[in-house]
């Protein structure tokens, strides 16, 4: 079970904000989904599901050291640069 | 459907801007019912008809010249708004093409419109769009599925031939199920992630819609094959999905789950998907039973992860990178609050909410780590499987399209209504859905073909031969 700070919390890192009515609301919904996920809680951690075969790494592409493009050519996609250096644009 | 339009416009019985016209012409008397487009492509798609004309005109078309397709809206089409059913992004145009759009233009494609979806590809009703929700062509009361219901919808109604769509948990093969059409995901990898915009990105897949397996088969080729822009595609031989249609069907084995059965309730869904697997014994297929044993953790597993990764896929929409931006208090962290609570949805700021629960200290090795074990679990289940089999044939979803109402909106019910399809991805899988039957009040049931890493080719030949013998009854709409 959350609680309602719990759920204050988890807004926070989710950068989102809710009133103290909307957030009681918001934390019956996520106890009831929080439920369902918990069914997770009830797998036996005996069984070593990672040393089990999983996928077949065969198939995936080479790590190739590839060469970079060279600084000019990229610092023609910026509008604005200043010593070799993208120069990003103010926002706030 | 593609062959046949491929023969007619080839012959000239018909021009690409005619065709392209009859299929506008629908999409506007039926789209005001259905709502399964957002954007219509109206002159865009004339452009691209009159160039897949000329093509025809000098004999170097593909297959795919002047067919009329439509593209889920969180697949990027340059100059085309793509909005991913979200507020946040209701009036990004993008600057690129994804690779499969780049890809089925180049094959001469007619891209008609923008599909509908659940906001960000959260959910499996289409009832969560900030431009409202899509309904069933087969009862406009039910849910098309989702979250590509626009896209499934659209295929159903005959406003277009085909249908890109994404996959992360069964969202392109539940709303063929409920709307009565073909769709199919393929193996995670198999096609070109760049441009699709990221939910959850070890699940995303694209996938396509069409009326038949052989169409998929069809559209599968064009869209498929190694990207070096996506570092998940996988660089093997470019395969082709036709390549067993029409082959003998006696020599394969079909695996049988007693696990999906046992959680149907909707006795006219199981006598269904049973009757179809009679079909396959019919003609000579052995059947065999299997075991899927951690099936029962896929929901919780899949809505954990997913979520997490969302959380931090969807952290970019702070209103300064992308998305709208509420800007009324000169502050940057009650800007970044009031963008986000303002351009997201109530079902996708509760999947953020859930990640960042999933990744935080406490939560994270009882939730999180445990999720990724169980997904690893069932992996090794579906090996197992696939070395006694060559395919599964399960229900695709649990009943047939829900009703549009308060009471089929509670989020924890909607999730477990998921349980037949997630497992595919977490094991990043391919399936095919086809329709396997009609209940007592026409709606179509849906079943899966799931086969193992790149078995596409034989489970939409498993398609293909149950579709020949089956008849498909057409929508109201």
């Amino acid at each position: 079970m959350i609680t309602v700070d719990d759920t204050k919390k988890y807004c926070r890192l989710s950068s989102l904000k809710y009133t103290d009515d909307e957030l009681y609301t918001l934390t019956d919904q996520m106890n009831k989904i929080i439920a369902v996920m918990d069914k997770v809680l009830d797998f036996d951690e005996n069984i070593n599901a990672y040393t089990q075969k999983t996928i077949d790494y065969s198939s995936l592409r080479d790590d190739d050291m590839l060469i970079s493009p060279p600084t000019d050519e990229l610092l023609k996609n910026s509008e604005k640069t200043h010593e070799n250096r993208f120069v990003v644009p103010k926002i706030i | 459907m593609i062959t046949y339009l491929r023969e007619k416009l080839d012959k000239k019985d018909i021009s690409c801007l005619e065709l392209t016209d009859i299929y506008l012409k629908r999409i506007k008397e039926k789209n005001k019912k259905l709502n399964c487009f957002i954007t219509i492509c109206d002159e865009y798609a004339k452009i691209q008809a009159k160039q897949a004309q000329k093509r025809i005109d000098k004999n170097v078309s593909d297959i795919l010249t002047g067919i009329p397709v439509s593209i889920k809206d969180n697949i990027m089409t340059k100059d085309i708004k793509t909005t991913c059913a979200s507020k946040m992004l209701k009036d990004f145009l993008p600057t690129f093409n994804a690779t499969v759009t780049e890809q089925i233009e180049n094959d001469g494609a007619v891209i008609l419109g923008k599909n509908n979806m659940d906001e960000f590809a959260m959910g499996n009703t289409s009832q969560n769009s900030y431009f409202g929700g899509v309904k069933n062509p087969y009862d406009l009361n039910r849910v098309p599925g989702g979250s590509s219901g626009g896209g499934a919808a659209s295929v159903s109604s005959d406003l277009c031939v085909g249908a890109l769509g994404s996959d992360t948990g069964g969202s392109v093969r539940q709303p063929a199920s409920f709307c009565g059409v073909t769709a199919i995901k393929p193996t995670y990898g198999t096609i070109s992630r760049h441009g699709l915009i990221a939910f959850s990105s070890s699940l995303d897949q694209i996938g396509v819609i069409s009326k038949s397996a052989e169409d998929c088969a069809i559209l599968l080729n064009s869209i498929s094959g190694h990207d070096p822009k996506d570092m998940t595609s996988v660089k093997r031989t470019k395969s082709n999905f036709m390549s067993l249609i029409g082959e003998d069907i006696s020599k394969y084995k079909v695996g049988i789950c007693d696990e999906f059965f046992d959680i149907i309730s909707d006795d006219e869904v199981k006598k269904a998907v049973y009757d179809s697997i009679k079909f396959y014994e019919k003609h000579g297929a052995k059947l065999v039973n299997v075991d899927l044993p951690s099936m029962s953790y896929g929901v919780s597993a899949y809505y954990l992860i997913s979520s997490a990764e969302a959380a931090s896929n969807l952290s970019r929409y702070d209103g300064i990178k992308y998305g709208i931006r509420i800007d009324d208090n000169n502050d940057y962290k009650e800007m970044l609050c009031d963008s986000r609570n303002n351009g997201l949805g109530e079902e996708v700021k509760r999947r953020i909410l859930l990640g960042n629960y999933a990744l935080s200290e406490n939560n994270y090795s009882n939730y999180y780590e445990k999720a990724l074990k169980i997904r690893s679990k069932i992996i090794s289940e579906y090996d197992e499987i696939f070395t006694k089999c060559d395919f599964l044939i399960t229900p695709t979803a649990t009943t047939t399209a829900p009703l549009i109402s308060k009471e089929n909106s509670d989020p924890q019910n909607a999730y477990l209504s998921d349980i037949c399809t997630v497992s595919v991805n977490l094991a990043g899988l391919p399936a095919i859905n086809t329709t396997c039957g009609y209940n007592k009040n026409g709606l179509p049931i849906g079943m899966s073909i799931i086969g193992t890493h790149y078995d596409e080719a034989k489970i939409i030949n498993a398609a293909y031969c149950f579709e020949k013998e089956f008849g498909r009854k057409e929508p109201l709409i």
